[in-house]
């Protein structure tokens, strides 16, 4: 717990990290849908020479994309081996009981390269973006919904607040319990009942002592005439740039292109789909 | 010189805002608990939030819940050692995206349902925490099958049987906890 490292920046000086964090978070907003209303092979292609572009651009290495893949492994398996072997079709390979047909090959294929591009895709910016300047960017994004009664201002300086504290509270934590190890408490004795009674001496001091470091913060927050987001100024305001707006265009350029596929070839895969069946 | 404060009522006291803040910090160090139960890993994070809904209330637990889920979404590893909007948006996404659903549901029912008597009150949190449980247990599968393309039955399997009896653990446990800080926060809010 000790040595957890906050964020998963991955420092670089390259394209997508100099773009504007809102224009990057479209853009993975973007490349979400695309995944999910593709339905065919030419779609998946185009996805793919675009993944394959942005990973070059953003010169993080292939081997920190692969690692958040890592977490995504055993339910790849369970859906792909799931999916072939119990979807209806025409038969491809018989052995006994088991069946895997070839719409059912197809499917599983489809299912795996999207779960691996989703996983990619939002890899991509979170290692090219500090979680600061996703902050500034969410909040910059949202800004709409602050006239409609949405705290926006105070979803950003709260994030702010949780992100310094979290390691505080880690720190906290670890204190807390090598203390009650230090008078005897044991933590890995003991049946599941037993195991939650231990676990009452550490979250109550740590709950206690994040409620008095909160009240603490709003009082020197208070001393130092925050009263909230109206008339506040900013010490790194975000601003577009040429290269952001070329990239908008790019963007909507792409989201056309998958769309436009999607319906007019997924159409054709459809009617094939039908014909197999019947 | 006029003073913003004279005249605009905020959506959020400073004071809530910084309880807010730790509260989702609290959910994160909790999601790093791990309590070894045989084969599957199970961590505080659930615990955490029944707690954040008891002690927090409807609108300002909403708000942690959701804060929890930014943080992860601009990618600290908030989830248990993972974050990045690929786990929101992934197969499991959904049991976290669920938890917003719990605070509503158990938080409103804490707040409606009047009864008297400690063990009146505390059967009540139960139930309202169960309801909340099963209502995220819900998302959470839905959003299961949508990603990975599983069947109904081979999501309880893997998603929700397993994590049954140690989430009713973490109740129990949740509101043992509740019952010795709330009158502390109380107290601060009541200010």
């Amino acid at each position: 717990m000790k040595d957890i490292t906050i964020g998963q920046y991955y420092p670089a000086d390259s394209i997508l990290h100099r773009l504007d964090p809102r224009v990057k978070l479209f853009g993975t907003l973007i490349m979400l849908i695309s995944l999910f209303v593709s339905n065919n092979f030419l779609n998946y292609i185009l996805i793919t020479v675009v993944l394959i572009t942005l990973i070059k651009l953003s010169k993080v290495p292939f081997k920190m994309l692969m690692r958040g893949l890592k977490g995504i492994i055993i339910i790849l398996l369970i859906s792909v081996i799931f999916t072939m072997f119990l979807t209806p079709g025409s038969t491809l390979i018989k052995v006994g009981f088991i069946k895997i047909t070839r719409y059912g090959l197809k499917k599983a294929c489809y299912l795996a390269i999207r779960l691996v591009y989703l996983v990619i895709s939002t890899s991509i910016m979170t290692l090219t973006t500090t979680p600061n300047d996703l902050a500034d960017g969410l909040e910059k994004s949202f800004s709409l919904l602050s006239k409609v009664g949405v705290p926006v201002h105070e979803m950003a300086m709260m994030m702010s607040i949780a992100l310094r504290f979290i390691p505080i509270l880690m720190e906290e934590t670890e204190k807390i319990t090598m203390a009650q190890k230090a008078r005897g408490a044991r933590f890995d004795d003991g049946n599941i009942i037993k195991k939650a009674k231990s676990m009452v001496p550490i979250l109550v001091p740590l709950f206690m002592s994040a409620i008095r470091r909160a009240l603490d913060l709003a009082d020197a927050m208070e001393a130092r005439c925050y009263n909230g987001g109206k008339g506040r100024t900013k010490m790194k305001p975000l601003k577009y740039s040429k290269k952001d707006y070329s990239a908008y265009v790019l963007i909507l350029v792409y989201f056309v292109a998958i769309i436009a596929l999607s319906f007019i070839i997924g159409r054709t895969e459809e009617l094939e789909i039908l014909m197999v069946r019947r | 010189m006029e003073t913003t404060m004279d005249n605009e009522k905020r959506l959020l006291t400073t004071r809530e805002m910084t309880l807010i803040a730790m509260f989702a910090a609290v959910i994160t160090v909790c999601s790093f608990i791990r309590i070894p139960l045989g084969s599957i890993p199970f961590t505080m994070q659930t615990f955490a939030v029944f707690t954040v809904i008891g002690i927090l209330g409807i609108k300002r637990g909403v708000i942690t819940v959701v804060l929890y889920e930014l943080l992860g979404l601009v990618g600290l590893p908030v989830f248990g050692g993972k974050g990045g909007l690929s786990v929101i948006t992934g197969p499991t996404g959904g049991y976290i995206t669920g938890f917003i659903l719990s605070v509503l549901i158990a938080g409103s029912i804490i707040k409606y349902v009047n009864v008297n008597g400690i063990w009146f009150k505390r059967i009540v949190m139960f139930i309202a925490l169960l309801l909340g449980d099963a209502a995220c247990f819900i998302i959470g599968t839905f959003q299961f099958m949508q990603v990975s393309g599983n069947t109904l039955n081979t999501s309880m399997k893997f998603c929700v049987t397993p994590f049954i009896i140690p989430d009713i653990v973490k109740m129990i446990l949740a509101i043992v906890i509740i019952e010795r800080i709330k009158p502390f926060t109380d107290n601060i809010f009541s200010k």
